[in-house]
């Protein structure tokens, strides 16, 4: 469902306080100014909200791009059509 | 979510994506408010609930600017040296620390120290906290806020913890008494209860391993939400938007069942359930009640029916006489929380309604955004947790005018009785026989002078608001003075209503502030009491005109013209702000139908 993809854009510019055009499917630490270890603290708790999930400390630290975080929570069931 | 819907919803129906949508959404449209200023000093991060406490406070009505101290430097940010959180002039400090970055060994290395060590670490770490509590007030007069520490979730000693004197949990628990001493011996320092709200929401969720390990954070995403909103709420209390009255519906509200079809005996309220849930709801409005909170009803009934229930229903326990008012009728419910307000003679935002409707609730917030809200959950065990779950009436004093409250708004809807019926006003007033008490404030009434320039926003000439550390120094102050008023007539005691504030300069006495409280208005006791300390500061023999001036805000355009009325003159207008003398050789006429006690108190006595 196309619904999930977009929330999960919308949540990740929020949690890096960007436009959502801003957070594409390539986004990562590395692309996105604004998201440094700082407001990847935001980016992992909007995400555990919005999904309702908790990541373990290793994924936490992990999931610095857009593509990690939608694997991580494809790997606990969630699916995400594009 | 809306900014507006934001700005109305229930705190406890947010999430953190709420807050953060909504502090981004503000600073875009640039949302104005009164200004507020918090300096936040840590030894942790914090910087993920800044959205939360700027959110909150967004609600409360200010548009709040944070200074965030650096990471673990709070003991060189609060010594006289460091300019930056000076320079900031904050109108709050928090210092937020963790108890981990003080005392490893307290917080888990318990086994590592003896009995005698652990007396020892407490005290130390209530000396370092005392030190920079100090150190701030040292160099400003504003609030303190400091946290105390949650109690251990799994101490070291397992089941033996709580056997020993000397176990992790009492020294914690010894830790926290030491603080609660400190904030009693320090003014204007308050106790950020970090122990009650990760009991609350249960120390697993207040408390977050993950991101201690990874980012020093040790707030879980809850825990997040606790603090700010309570933060919220300290700021609102000592800013006097703590609500002062509660509109609360009746059926499925204060009982179970519709009284206009069940009848007397069909509601469901009492010892048993589901009447058990009921009434415990009404003890807890109760509470508030004697905590000084002003109770009315609005309610979609025939008034008949409402009052055959406060009367008659043996298992009633809140009566006639704890309502100041009521409207039960069958008109829209915001036109009846406008009467109410009306009625009491107080703002709509002072007022919080209470309905298990979730169509009134939206009606309300659409009309009367100003009003505060709780919609009651589904759940009808859940009711008294929901009310004092708002914190919306909090406060940080409780005076013996909190006591009297409803008693003195009750008797204002009497007089208003007495007043239709009397047929010249001056006449129905010396009726009541009206004792004005003036003089300088005893130490006891200190909190409450204090209390009273945070809550009062309509009768406030110039909207200063002080701490109770000012208002001492202000007293003992040979270049100033301060006065209080009290009220009394044969309906009932108003209590201490009144302060006025003088600067002497030279020949000039000029009024800081001159405040009075709402439910003391209509008797003129305001002109007596100005009168009163113009005559005071002119006996001195050194001054020669008294200046006041008017400040205009949203809500106090019913003093516009207190000075004109009292026979000062014009000297000065600019952006709407007047400024007015009196000369020596005037006089504030002072009502005829008030008479006036001066009172000094003894100690003040030399």
């Amino acid at each position: 469902m196309s619904g999930r993809l977009e929330q999960l854009h919308h949540v990740v510019a929020l949690a890096l306080n960007v436009d959502d055009a801003e957070v594409g499917d390539d986004a990562s630490m590395d692309t996105v100014g604004a998201w440094d270890s700082l407001r990847h603290l935001y980016v992992v708790m909007a995400v555990e909200e919005a999904f309702d999930v908790k990541f373990d400390d290793g994924e936490a630290v992990a999931v610095t791009s857009f593509a990690l975080i939608r694997g991580a929570l494809e790997r606990r069931g969630l699916t995400f059509s594009s | 979510m809306e900014l507006a819907e934001f700005l109305t919803a229930q705190s406890d129906a947010l999430s953190y994506l709420d807050y953060v949508e909504a502090v981004r959404a503000a600073a875009k449209a640039g949302r104005a408010g009164a200004p507020l200023r918090l300096a936040i000093l840590r030894n942790v991060t914090v910087e993920t609930m800044l959205p939360v406490i700027s959110g909150e406070l967004l609600r409360a009505g200010f548009a709040p600017e944070i200074h965030l101290g650096d990471f673990d430097a709070i003991a060189s940010e609060t010594m006289a040296g460091d300019a930056a959180l000076y320079a900031f002039a904050p109108d709050f400090v928090f210092l937020c620390q963790w108890l981990e970055g003080i005392s490893p060994q307290l917080a888990t290395r318990f086994t590592s120290l003896s009995g005698d060590r652990v007396t020892a670490e407490v005290a130390r770490i209530a000396g370092v906290v005392e030190m920079l509590v100090r150190a701030v007030r040292a160099n400003t007069a504003v609030p303190i806020l400091i946290n105390n520490f949650p109690l251990p979730a799994r101490p070291t000693l397992g089941i033996l913890d709580s056997q020993q004197p000397h176990g992790q949990t009492n020294a914690i628990l010894a830790l926290n008494a030491q603080l609660l001493q400190l904030a009693a011996d320090v003014p204007d320092v308050y106790i950020v209860d970090f122990m009650r709200l990760s009991a609350q929401i249960g120390s697993a969720e207040f408390y977050d391993a993950k991101q201690w390990h990874i980012a020093r954070l040790p707030f879980g995403r809850r825990a997040q939400l606790a603090v700010g909103r309570e933060l919220a709420t300290f700021v609102r209390a000592l800013r006097g938007c703590s609500k002062k009255c509660l509109v609360l519906d009746c059926d499925n509200t204060l009982w179970g069942g519709v009284i206009g079809e069940d009848g007397l005996e069909g509601i469901a309220l009492g010892a048993t359930y589901p009447g058990s849930c009921f009434a415990e709801f009404q003890r807890e409005i109760l509470n508030l009640y004697d905590r000084g909170v002003v109770l009315a009803l609005c309610s979609k009934n025939d008034e008949a029916d409402v009052l055959r229930v406060l009367r008659e229903h043996p298992d009633m326990l809140l009566h006639e006489q704890h309502f100041a008012t009521w409207f039960i009728n069958w008109d829209d419910k915001p036109e009846n929380l406008r009467r109410i307000a009306a009625a009491l003679n107080i703002g709509l935002d002072a007022l919080v309604f209470v309905d298990d409707n979730a169509f009134e609730i939206d009606f309300v917030r659409a009309e009367l955004p100003q009003v505060a809200t709780i919609l009651l959950p589904k759940d009808r065990a859940e009711f008294a947790a929901a009310l004092g779950r708002a914190g919306l009436f909090d406060s940080l004093t409780l005076t013996v005018e909190d006591r009297l409250r409803t008693g003195s708004y009750r008797a204002d809807v009497e007089r208003a009785r007495l007043q239709r019926s009397s047929t010249n006003v001056a006449e129905y007033l010396s009726s009541l026989g009206i004792v004005m008490t003036f003089g300088p404030p005893s130490e006891l009434e200190l909190p409450r002078v204090a209390q009273l320039s945070q809550k009062t926003n309509q009768f406030n000439l110039t909207t200063r608001r002080y701490t109770e550390a000012e208002i001492r120094g202000l007293r003992a102050a040979g270049d100033a003075r301060v006065y209080v008023m009290k009220g009394r007539d044969t309906v009932s005691d108003l209590g201490l209503v009144g302060v006025i504030v003088m600067r002497l300069s030279g020949e000039v006495a000029d009024v800081e502030a001159c405040f009075v409280s709402c439910r003391a208005l209509g008797r003129n006791l305001e002109d007596a009491f100005l009168a009163a300390a113009a005559s005071d500061v002119f006996a001195t023999g050194r001054i020669s005109r008294v200046v006041g001036r008017y400040l205009p805000t949203e809500k106090n355009g019913l003093c516009k013209d207190f000075y004109e009325k009292c026979g000062f003159v014009l000297i000065e207008t600019r952006d709407g702000a007047t400024a007015w003398a009196l000369g020596a050789d005037q006089r504030v006429a002072s009502p005829r139908w008030i008479s006036v006690e001066v009172l000094v108190p003894a100690e003040l006595v030399r």
